[in-house]
């Protein structure tokens, strides 16, 4: 689903290595963790992903697509093929949950009939259904990050990635954002998440990819965060 | 699209109109005057028939001449009297000695004139039997070159509005951008094309040129005849055919409603384009 070949990220203004020869292979339907210290390269690796950064040098495929390869106006196709989390939810502050699920199939061109028999379909999969008329403002931070979540998957796209999902959310929260991530792996979504929340990742129980330095120093199945070495 | 910003693009786009109106005026003022123009050769009596004919043919084939028409010494009495408004009486005091016969030769446009008439007083066709010439290069050069000035001033005036319409246009979907900015990046992680996002602010700077000219269009046409009347009554009363000289609404319009609305709406989406390209990263 995901593989990175020599993947090599500098950062041109500074120089920052960000990535360095990384080479990782995520299989269809996997649930992987991204880990690692602050500035260990986490959010760019999701950012290259999704074609917001560029690499320096290697290759990265998704879905056995040449990625490093796509032109500027394919990326919003590329785009289309992976839902986006982010920690700090990115909702239209303007429409209403239900607007702003269906706003991603509009995006895409879905037709009505389209929208309005999969919004409310994935708004009760996230657990959003008596929320579809409220604003983002009167939502607590989980029910924003559910959201978000409903959003990203509307399109059923294969690869799901997330950056900090829970980094905005108390435990129990982030906990309950972790149970509908694996729901969504459950129908088959590959997922892939960038965290820094330990606890969780001991939890569930899932492949850990560490990173320190720009470099990939663990790779572990059904591994906990803090197996040796810990670092916290 | 704010209120300020469609009331700038129909000034800028009304001022733009009605120097079009005035200088397509001007100009049919002008050429009307200058319609009219020929110069007037009188030819010395002892030229026969034979010579005349001889030399009427020379004329003709100067490139710059287009016609060459004879009059007989009556009717170039009867013009005299008639535009000149000359005593009838003067020429019959002045006896048929007076009376020459005539050329008037029209010319392919008045910037011509001065080689023409110095041509024509050249010593070879002097003595070919020309006595003498009558023009009014001066004036008629004058009026020429007054009208290429309005012209060029017009054209100026309305390129600086539509620069300035741009410049409004192109604002306005800047902020309209700046406020919306959220929005864009968030359309852009979920897959929007280029196409998609850019399309409601290329529709926003398109639907500003075409308001602001239907409004600009819609005062002209409102107003312009009844404009038109109130200069003919208060300046130019004594002049004759006034009306006639100058272009009226009707055979304005068909041209300048649909230019209006075509330039209007191309500034705007030529503006709002500019804009995306420079502000919008897509
Ligand atoms: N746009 C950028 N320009 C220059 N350097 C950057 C940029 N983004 C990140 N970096 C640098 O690249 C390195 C990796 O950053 P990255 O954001 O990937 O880390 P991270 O693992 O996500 O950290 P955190 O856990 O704090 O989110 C850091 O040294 C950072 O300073
Ligand atoms: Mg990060």
């Amino acid at each position: 689903m995901v593989e990175f070949r020599d993947a090599t990220k500098i950062y041109k203004d500074n120089g920052t290595i960000a990535l360095q020869n990384v080479n990782l292979f995520i299989e269809q339907g996997e649930f992987s963790f991204i880990v690692g210290h602050s500035g260990s390269g986490k959010s760019t690796l999701i950012k290259l992903l999704f074609r917001e950064e560029e690499l320096t040098d290697g290759q990265i495929f998704v879905d056995n697509i040449n990625i490093t390869k796509l032109k500027k106006r394919e990326v919003p196709y590329l785009r289309r093929r992976m839902g986006i989390v982010f920690q700090d939810f990115r909702l239209l502050p303007n429409k209403t949950v239900y607007e702003n699920v269906a706003f991603a199939m509009e995006v895409v061109e879905s037709s009505h009939r389209q929208i309005r028999r999969d919004v409310p379909m994935v708004l009760s999969m996230v657990g959003l259904s008596s929320k579809a008329k409220a604003y983002p403002k009167q939502l607590s931070g989980g029910e924003q990050q559910r959201t978000a979540l409903a959003r990203a998957i509307v399109n059923k796209p294969p690869l799901l990635i997330a950056d900090e999902p829970t980094g905005n959310l108390d435990p129990d929260t982030a906990w309950e954002i972790m149970q509908v991530l694996e729901d969504i792996n459950n129908i088959g979504t590959t997922v892939l998440i960038a965290t820094h929340a330990w606890d969780i990742v001991d939890n569930m129980q899932k492949r850990v990819i560490r990173f320190q330095h720009g470099n990939l120093v663990r790779d572990d199945e059904e591994s906990g965060y803090s197996d040796e070495d810990p670092v916290y | 699209m704010s209120l300020t910003s469609v009331v700038i693009v129909s000034a800028c786009l009304l001022i733009i109109i009605l120097m079009y109106c005035v200088t397509m005026n001007i100009n049919s003022m002008l050429s009307d005057v200058m319609a009219d123009f020929r110069i007037a050769v009188f030819i010395d009596d002892r030229v026969s028939a034979n010579e005349l004919s001889q030399l009427r043919g020379i004329i003709l084939e100067h490139p710059e001449v287009t016609s060459v028409i004879y009059l007989t010494p009556e009717e170039n009495r009867d013009i005299w009297i008639e535009e000149r408004g000359i005593n009838p009486r003067l020429y019959e005091l002045l006896g048929p000695g007076m009376l020459r016969r005539r050329l008037d030769i029209y010319i392919v446009s008045v910037e011509s004139v001065s080689g023409v008439a110095a041509w024509l007083e050249s010593p070879e066709l002097r003595q070919m039997g020309i006595s003498n010439i009558n023009h009014a290069s001066e004036v008629v050069e004058q009026l020429d070159s007054i009208g290429r000035a309005i012209n060029s001033a017009s054209i100026a005036i309305i390129a600086v509005l539509a620069v300035l319409s741009v410049v409004i246009i192109t604002n306005t979907i800047r902020l309209t951008i700046d406020g919306r900015k959220n929005e864009i990046s968030i359309m852009k992680y979920i897959g929007a094309t280029n196409q998609f996002i850019r399309g409601p602010f290329v529709m926003e700077g398109m639907l500003l040129g075409l308001t602001g000219s239907t409004i600009a269009i819609t005062l002209v046409v409102l107003f312009y005849d009844g404009l038109l009347n109130l200069i003919i009554d208060t300046f130019l009363v004594n002049v004759p055919r006034a009306g006639d000289m100058l272009v009226s609404g009707n055979s304005l319009f068909p041209v300048l409603i649909p230019a209006g609305l075509l330039i209007g709406g191309l500034l705007g989406t030529f503006s709002s384009i500019a804009t995306i390209r420079r502000y919008l990263d897509v």
